[in-house]
């Protein structure tokens, strides 16, 4: 029986980078899954964003729901030339940040729609957000690009491993 | 290829209890998954009892950061280090509509790695009411700050009462190896 859940790559940084990549996803999977540990960034300011095969173009549009600590928020943007994965909350530059992704259908060829989870607490800060976001175009993604915003880093002992999930 | 995600251990409860523990668990994997369906025999009238999950069973308490509804609207809360068992979910019930449990994930990655550990628990209950308080979704976003060390155990209870027989505790490994 083929594996249902399999490792497509993951990505540990050992130092410090502005973006993190995955090309040449094969389109043999249903959906895939992202987990992105994020071990704070240079700044803590502006937040992550996600692309797809590299195109950044007006093609993205998203809505948020977020607890704040205080209120829940919400909040939508459209034709957008990114994805952000998280909104309302920078994170920090020592406290970490666990961000899943899932992708489903991603190699079909409608329009491409994700889940996105960000689990941002610093003890007195910080944000719980769930975000789906739509990718308008009826390419296979083939290409995952997380980013931190402008020129910021991802600190050291990142993590970012793509899975990708079978139905057959 | 080995397995990515991988039952470690399971729990069907055949009698109540108040408590379990996933103990000395495999420092082989990268992440874990704790997949949990309760309901508890607490008789409050409010129809569900606070429930906890406590990594390590320390002292050590996490802080985290909520996202509520229970049927009206949603709120937001945070609770600092310090000031909480573990990280908190509801659960249905005696009092509640028979058969209903709860939902509850809880992800926890790179725990066997010393740095700080963030976490993610979703929970929902469903209790086909249309009173406030008695159904609840929530999102958490939990810090573990203070300890940086290895995840080896994980304590699950019932602040309330006790898990009926029927609950189901699933702890799986993901390994991105």
């Amino acid at each position: 029986m083929p594996a249902t859940y399999e490792k497509i790559a993951t990505t540990t940084l050992g130092s410090v980078a502005n973006e993190i990549d995955f090309n040449s996803i094969t389109a043999s999977y249903t959906d895939l899954r992202l987990i992105f540990n994020m071990n704070g960034q240079s700044v803590a300011s502006g937040v992550p964003l996600i692309r797809f095969n590299s195109d950044t173009g007006s093609n993205y549009s998203q809505t948020v729901l977020a607890g704040q600590g205080s209120v829940a928020a919400s909040a939508r943007q459209s034709s957008i030339t990114k994805i952000d994965l998280g909104t309302y909350t920078a994170p920090q530059t020592s406290q970490p940040t666990l961000i899943t992704v899932d992708l489903f259908s991603y190699a079909g060829s409608t329009f491409k729609t994700c889940l996105i989870t960000w689990s941002n607490d610093y003890n007195g800060g910080g944000s719980t957000e769930r975000t789906v976001g739509l990718y308008r175009s009826t390419t296979a993604i083939s290409a995952i690009k997380l980013k931190a915003d402008g020129s910021n880093t991802f600190n050291i002992g990142t993590t970012a491993t793509l899975y990708g999930i079978l139905k057959a | 290829m080995p397995a990515t995600y991988t039952l470690i251990s399971s729990n069907v409860l055949t009698t109540a209890a108040s408590n379990l523990t996933f103990s000395a668990i495999p420092q082989t994997y990268t992440d874990l998954v704790l997949r949990v369906s309760a309901r508890s025999n607490d008789a409050g009238s409010d129809q569900h009892s606070r429930c906890y999950v406590r990594p390590n069973n320390s002292a050590y308490d996490p802080s985290y950061t909520y996202l509520y509804a229970t049927g009206t609207t949603a709120s937001s809360g945070r609770e600092a280090l310090g000031s909480q068992a573990g990280y908190r979910f509801q659960i249905p019930n005696a009092a509640a509509t028979s058969n209903t449990f709860c939902s509850m994930e809880f992800y926890l990655p790179s725990y066997t790695v010393t740095q700080k550990k963030p976490s993610s628990l979703f929970s929902v209950s469903e209790n086909n009411t249309t009173t406030t308080n008695y159904s609840w979704i929530n999102a958490t976003a939990g810090l573990m700050a203070s300890s940086t060390t290895a995840i080896t155990s994980l304590y699950i209870y019932d602040d309330f009462g006790q898990f009926i027989a029927g609950s189901s505790f699933y702890l799986y490994g993901i390994s991105n190896a």
